[in-house]
């Protein structure tokens, strides 16, 4: 008896160690029941929430979630937590909202606090730059709330 | 001589160990188990090294690659005439914005253009810029076809295609790599060195396409990205064959930057067929697309 408690506590450090931690890189991710979409959805990740993997297959990754367990597909997780949103619009110089994982690197974080603005037509040598566009292309503004409320609407047409 | 002994004693059924083999069954019971997770150890090992390789990315990266992109974007608007209508470019901006939410990369913030172009086809440039054209656009019968359009594009950034291809890092490294340092500088060499990768992304995206693999991976990540927003998942397959009917210059140019359209077809069937995915109830929104787009 005496043996098998002790082989059992040998092995127990290696078993831990097998589980791995992921983090969701999506804003939001689908807990399924199963490896599939069709699956019954158990719940909504979101934006990195801590995982513990459980098994891995193709495509899926079986997970523990706080106390639920369920499949997320392999594309929304990742080692290492997401990165912070960038800011990098015009008028906005900071380029980061946060350095949570910043290199030590001086050469460019004095680049990126310098200004994005470029003006708004530059010729290239290969041909014109339209700055004003992509300002124009930055402005339209959807929340994640107006995108999610946009394909709740979907059933209605 | 003394190990022997032991080693003897250990598997012998007939006599009794002399010694005790309890400290020797448990440091085998170690071994053991060390082989035993020695191939999900190493299994890590080697995701850790492709993430390294292919998606370790940093803060400085990030910011370097939306700034690239900036500048591949402005390009692209400076050489190909865009639409300014309000309506349709919010409309495509809540489709693409939806199915982003459901895309890997959530640093990313994605912006959808619309260009008066005929000809069939979407761009995109790092960073999360995405262009689809009017000609694309009138050949979708339905939401989920020009979702799967801009999902095809969002799966190019979200998988770094072109800041892969190009190694586009925000300190140096290698190669076209420091264009955080590139943008900031004012000298005319840095500029030039600028210039030439911005023109290689340029190539990529409207001459000579991107990787196969890329391509067929993109088609892979959308198919996915799809199915994860509840749209269609099998619009991707569906477009591309209608597109392949299509004669003329448009279908040229989207045949010139995507690999055949059989081999993209072959591999979604694949996928199809792995997850399952024919035959599920999704949503095409259908009336939403004709009343946006039709009327334009």
């Amino acid at each position: 008896m005496k043996i098998v408690f002790f082989l059992l506590i040998s092995l127990l450090p290696f078993s831990l160690a097998a589980a791995e931690t992921m983090y969701v890189q999506s804003s939001q991710a689908k807990l399924m029941s199963e490896p599939a979409f069709k699956a019954k959805q158990l719940a909504i990740l979101q934006r990195a929430d801590k995982v513990e993997v459980l098994q891995i297959t193709k495509r899926w990754y079986r997970v523990r979630h706080q106390e639920e367990t369920g499949w997320v597909s392999k594309l929304l997780l990742s080692p290492q937590p997401p990165l912070n949103q960038a800011s990098v619009f015009k008028g906005d110089n900071s380029a980061l909202q946060t350095q949570a994982r910043r290199r030590a690197s001086s050469t460019a974080s004095a680049a990126a606090t310098r200004g994005l603005r470029q003006t708004n037509q530059q010729n290239t040598e290969s041909g014109q730059a339209d700055f004003q566009a992509v300002d124009a292309m930055e402005s339209v503004e959807v929340s994640p709330a107006e995108a999610k409320a946009f394909l709740d609407e979907r059933s209605k047409h | 001589m003394a190990i022997k002994n032991k080693i003897l004693l250990f598997f012998s059924r007939a006599n009794k160990p002399l010694v005790d083999y309890r400290p020797a069954l448990i440091l085998l019971c170690f071994a053991v188990s060390l082989v035993a997770n020695g191939s999900k150890a190493d299994d890590n090992f080697r995701a850790r090294l492709h993430q390294t390789e292919h998606g370790l990315y940093y803060d400085e990266d990030l910011i370097a690659e939306i700034r690239f992109g900036r500048e591949v974007a402005a390009r692209i608007l400076g050489s190909q005439k865009y639409s300014n209508d309000v309506e349709l470019i919010r409309y495509i901006n809540l489709i693409g914005t939806a199915l982003a939410l459901n895309a890997p990369r959530s640093e990313l913030r994605f912006h959808f253009a619309i260009l008066n172009d005929n000809a069939i086809n979407a761009y995109s440039a790092p960073g999360g810029y995405v262009f689809i054209t009017q000609g694309a656009l009138r050949l979708a019968q339905d939401e989920a076809e020009v979702a799967a359009i801009l999902a095809h594009e969002i799966a190019h950034v979200s998988q770094r295609h072109i800041v892969r291809e190009l190694n586009i890092r925000g300190t140096e490294t290698s190669g076209i790599s420091g264009i955080t340092r590139l943008l900031g500088s004012a000298a005319d060499t840095t500029r030039a060195a600028l210039g030439q990768a911005i023109d290689k992304a340029m190539e990529i995206i409207f001459d000579r396409g991107y990787k196969i693999d890329d391509e067929l991976e993109a088609d892979r990540v959308a198919t996915q990205l799809l199915a994860q927003s509840g749209y269609d998942p099998l619009a991707l397959r569906r477009y591309l064959l209608r597109a392949e009917k299509v004669s003329g210059t448009s279908k040229k140019v989207v045949s010139r930057t995507h690999p055949i359209t059989k081999q993209r077809i072959d591999e979604l069937n694949r996928l199809i067929a792995e997850e399952g995915l024919d035959g599920l109830e999704y949503h095409t929104a259908e009336g939403r697309l004709a009343r946006h787009v039709k009327s334009h």
